[in-house]
């Protein structure tokens, strides 16, 4: 409970900074707040705390929120440089926090009612912060459209959720395990269709092939710095939230792993596919992001014990290298409108921290070992072999290799020396400090992968 | 312990360059590799008088919820290639004397790093491990080849790391199986030997498939060969030298410990396949190298057609045949990296590797034509010299497993001499011209180097037996181990 008050206040707080005049404090106390708040976790580790058979925080919602902190506390040092409009400072803080709350909801849900509104928590600052390039029309356009397909995925969602309700009689997620028992007539057919409405929303909310395709006009649009946000922590939400009823839907009701595999194996292959031929940047990355959730949502789909890890560790070292890249790009072009793929060349010469940080980043999310990410495609892959899908798993491969493809061409170009190149970049140490921090980051947890895991899952 | 030592060495000095300034790297990182070839040499000849001291393995927890350790330990056979990594980088980081290298920290860093990578590699005892360090070699050979390649390196580069990384993803795959697999749930070699031994013939088949065209791209063998040729000419001299020196052999090496003993019923099934591919890619190789107007493209086919040879050695699969594979992995390294060598010594001078423009060098530089000669007749596997050696054993290894598939690898020492007389003709002797008359002598450092190189050749052809003592054993106990479970099915 503690965690959801401090949350919910340091949005508050951050938003009448700026009338008491404390803005220079916001960060500072923001950073402060959320350490608190993974001291907090960390604390109630051991607890199974039940908030009025609403929110639940067990161990798995703990550590995906313990991810979610850290994360964002990335994400904040990361912003702070790069709000130009210094007056909107605040807005933006209070607004991503309260997004965070939503967040915070989604991971640790038991009823539905709590499910709508963690998406709508989630989603409505997210619509605000894409639009908040004002002069901008991509903004705009990356905000309206936003809002609107998550307008009636949002509909979806309660729709589902109604006929849910209609055919078992509770909000409770727990009840869905019960009565799988008493499968007949028409509350089977309304349970059904209603779980399939829930998870059309949860499919539109991860952007998982077909509902994905507001996700690379949104992430392009919008300011990069909060595509940075919603490619990652936004992701580990909708994930989180996925997982927290989908892990108790698959249990029971095996009709769905089929549709789930359909689903994710069309995400991981559209996905890295489609980002194969794209030269904008961030237009790959949204593509690229769309790939990863195909990887996750098949973890979560060959369910087993060891899926809550899987799931954590995959979003750990995901938005890790996705915060890298992001950085770099921010730092490379604090303008917008140019993101091609040539703004990279030869940017080993004009900035070699940067060049290392992103080269990391990329082999990290193309999954080459020793980089985090190998681990986290070869944990679902395991369990993919186990259950002796041979052929998904040939596919993934298959299309992760298309992923190597494009994370190279960035590569390449970065390397690529031989023209005059530009003017050598003046990156402050502070930037430099904390990218070279997150390249190591990367590059240990993907060398002893379950040092993490005997800390938080044991 | 000694062996982590071996391993952590070079890494412990990639990251000392930082320290230091560019004009120093070269020396600092020469330091390093001829600090690991005197821990090498140490250990090989160790392991002669006491094979079961500790010092030669090291054994800790790594991934506990996978139940992969960190496992390496030496033997009778990854010793000899522990040997060959350790003798070469020193020569290919001296190589680099004289030349003119942009970020000289971050290109012997790279290379250290490869060392390292190469050396986990040959040592590790554990499947994931062994895996990782497989993956690990490729990233700095790729660097190096991207950042210090020749003209159109961005697609030749990229060719080669797409292919080998398919490879090893299927690799994954099949280690990933025998896992499942293994009642143990851990990735050790040995629990893998008794695993794939058990599995259904068809299984082991697949497994035999998955791991074969990782390796396969690796060596490379026909036709899975084609990123080799422009990347071999492409690469700068260090990174030729590494990829045909050391890397191939990754490949080479795996097929004797991790593929055929792993799935012997799957080798017995494959065997007639994958020697035939070995023997076309000998025939293949050797054509090709005579066909070329080139030097180093030569080289490249040539070297195409001596793994060939090798790998045809290995899936035959008897004490001469896998003997001579090891010894040949050794010479073969030797041999590949002093040509590269002559091949930069005149492409530095010459500006030009067309042997027809070439010619009458050797009335200039008696000392090059002489030691070019040697090393030369170390490749065309003359008696007396490490290529012969290797080559006789592995051509009477391929002999017992088949006459006409024998006579066929046969060629390469034939067409081989072929092709490297015709080189040397052409580039060496004749009138000089006005390009060759600007060829200069020998630096000091050129003629230490090719000397030193000169004497390996030679010593390695007259005392073979120092390399195929330590491994004969070992390699007898693989052969036994094998033939003793497709004799039972």
């Amino acid at each position: 409970m503690k965690e959801l008050l401090l949350l919910s206040s340091l949005g508050i707080i951050s938003l009448i900074a700026e009338i008491l005049n404390l803005r220079k404090l916001i960060y500072p106390i923001v950073i402060l707040g959320l350490l608190l708040n993974i001291g907090f976790c960390i604390n109630d580790l051991g607890k199974n705390e039940n908030i009025y058979d609403m929110l639940v925080l067990d161990k798995v919602s703990l550590v995906f929120i313990i991810l979610t902190s850290f994360i964002s506390i990335l994400w904040f040092t990361m912003a702070r440089s790069f709000f130009t409009d210094e007056t909107n400072l605040s807005d933006h803080f209070s607004l991503v926090l309260f997004s965070l709350v939503g967040v915070f909801i989604l991971i640790s849900y038991k009823h539905m009612a709590m499910l709508f509104l963690g998406v709508e928590i989630l989603s409505i600052p997210v619509y605000v912060l894409a639009g908040s390039n004002k002069r901008s029309l991509f903004s705009n356009e990356s905000a309206f459209k936003y809002f609107l397909l998550g307008s009636f995925a949002s509909g979806f969602l309660l729709l589902g959720i109604t006929f849910v309700y209609g055919a078992v009689g509770s909000f409770s997620i727990l009840q869905l395990a019960s009565s799988s028992l008493l499968q007949v007539g028409v509350s089977k057919q309304l349970l059904m269709v209603g779980v399939l409405l829930i998870l059309f929303a949860m499919a539109f909310k991860m952007s998982a092939v077909p509902f994905h395709f507001w996700a690379p006009d949104v992430y392009t649009g919008a300011p990069t710095v909060v595509t940075s946000y919603m490619a990652t922590i936004v992701k580990i939400g909708a994930v989180a939230g996925f997982y927290r009823l989908f892990g108790i839907v698959l249990a029971f009701y095996k009709e769905y792993t089929l549709v789930l595999l359909v689903i994710s194996v069309l995400t991981i292959l559209i996905g890295n596919v489609i980002a194969a031929s794209q030269t904008n940047v961030k237009r790959m990355l949204a593509y690229s992001s769309i790939g990863h959730a195909g990887f996750l949502i098949l973890g979560i789909t060959m369910l087993s014990v060891s899926t809550p890890f899987i799931t954590w560790y995959y979003l750990l070292s995901y938005t890790l290298s996705s915060i890298a890249a992001f950085w770099v790009l921010l730092l490379l072009a604090p303008q917008e409108e140019e993101e091609d793929i040539a703004i990279f060349k030869g940017l080993v010469k004009r900035s070699p921290v940067l060049a290392f940080t992103m080269t990391i980043a990329l082999l990290s999310m193309a999954g080459i070992p020793p980089l985090s990410g190998f681990f986290a495609k070869y944990f679902v892959l395991v369990n993919v072999i186990y259950n002796n899908q041979m052929a998904i798993a040939v596919v993934a491969i298959l299309a992760s290799l298309v992923g190597v493809y494009y994370y190279f061409k960035i590569i390449i170009a970065m390397f690529n020396t031989a023209d005059d190149t530009g003017p050598v970049l003046a990156i402050s140490t502070f930037h430099k400090v904390f990218l070279m921090s997150l390249s190591i980051l990367i590059i240990f947890i993907g060398i002893v992968p379950d040092f993490i895991l005997r800390i938080f899952f044991k | 312990m000694l062996v982590l030592l071996i391993v952590i060495l070079p890494v412990l000095f990639a990251s000392l360059l930082v320290l230091f300034q560019d004009k120093h790297a070269k020396n600092i990182a020469l330091l390093g590799a001829l600090a690991n070839l005197g821990l090498g040499l140490y250990a090989f000849f160790a392991f002669k008088k006491t094979p079961g001291c500790s010092c030669f393995y090291w054994h800790t927890d790594w991934v506990q919820s996978l139940g992969a350790d960190f496992y390496i330990k030496a033997d009778g056979i990854n010793l000899i290639l522990i040997l060959l990594t350790t003798l070469l980088v020193p020569f290919i980081i001296q190589s680099a004397t004289g030349r003119t290298i942009q970020h000289p920290k971050a290109y012997f860093g790279l290379i250290l790093l490869m060392q390292s990578a190469l050396l986990g590699l040959f040592l590790a005892k554990d499947a994931l491990l062994f895996y990782l360090f497989w993956e690990l070699a490729l990233i700095p050979i790729y660097l190096i080849c991207l950042v210090w390649g020749g003209e159109g390196r961005q697609r030749i580069t990229f060719k080669f790391f797409l292919y080998t990384l398919t490879g090893s993803l299927f690799m994954l795959l099949a280690i990933i199986f025998l896992w499942l697999h293994n009642p143990a749930k851990n990735f050790m070699l040995s629990d893998f030997y008794t695993v794939g031994a058990h599995l259904p013939v068809k299984e082991q088949l697949l497994v035999f498939v998955a791991f074969y065209l990782a390796f396969a791209i690796k060596m490379p063998i026909f036709p899975l060969h084609t990123w080799q040729p422009d990347t071999y000419v492409n690469a700068p001299t260090q990174g030729t030298m590494l990829l045909s020196g050391i890397m191939l052999k990754m490949g080479t090496f795996a097929v004797v410990v991790w593929l055929i003993p792993m799935v012997p019923m799957g080798w017995q099934i494959a065997s007639k396949y994958v020697v035939l591919l070995s023997v076309v890619s000998v025939v293949y190789g050797s054509f090709m190298a005579l066909a070329q107007k080139d030097f180093k493209r030569m080289l490249a086919y040539s070297s195409l057609g001596h793994v060939g040879l090798i790998a045809a050695g290995i899936f035959s699969w008897n004490l001469q045949g896998v003997q001579g594979a090891l010894y040949q992995m050794l010479s073969h390294g030797i041999n590949v990296v002093a040509l590269f060598y002559v091949a930069d010594i005149i492409l530095n001078r010459m500006q030009t590797d067309k042997m027809q423009q070439l010619g009458g060098i050797r009335s200039i530089s008696k000392v090059f034509s002489v030691l070019f000669l040697i090393v030369l007749l170390g490749s065309i596997a003359l008696p007396l010299t490490n290529g012969f050696v290797g080559e006789f054993l592995l051509i009477h290894g391929v002999f017992q497993f088949n006459t006409v598939s024998a006579v066929f690898a046969g060629l390469t020492v034939i067409l081989g001499a072929v092709y490297m007389l015709r080189a040397y003709q052409l580039m060496m002797h004749g009138e000089t011209n006005t390009l060759t008359a600007s060829f200069g002598l020998l630096t000091l450092n050129e003629k230490v180097l090719l000397s030193c190189f000169a004497v390996l050749i030679i010593a390695f052809g007259c005392f073979p037996n120092i390399v195929l003592s330590i491994s004969e054993e070992p390699v007898k106990q693989l052969l036994l181990q094998v033939h003793h479970i497709s004799n039972i099915k």
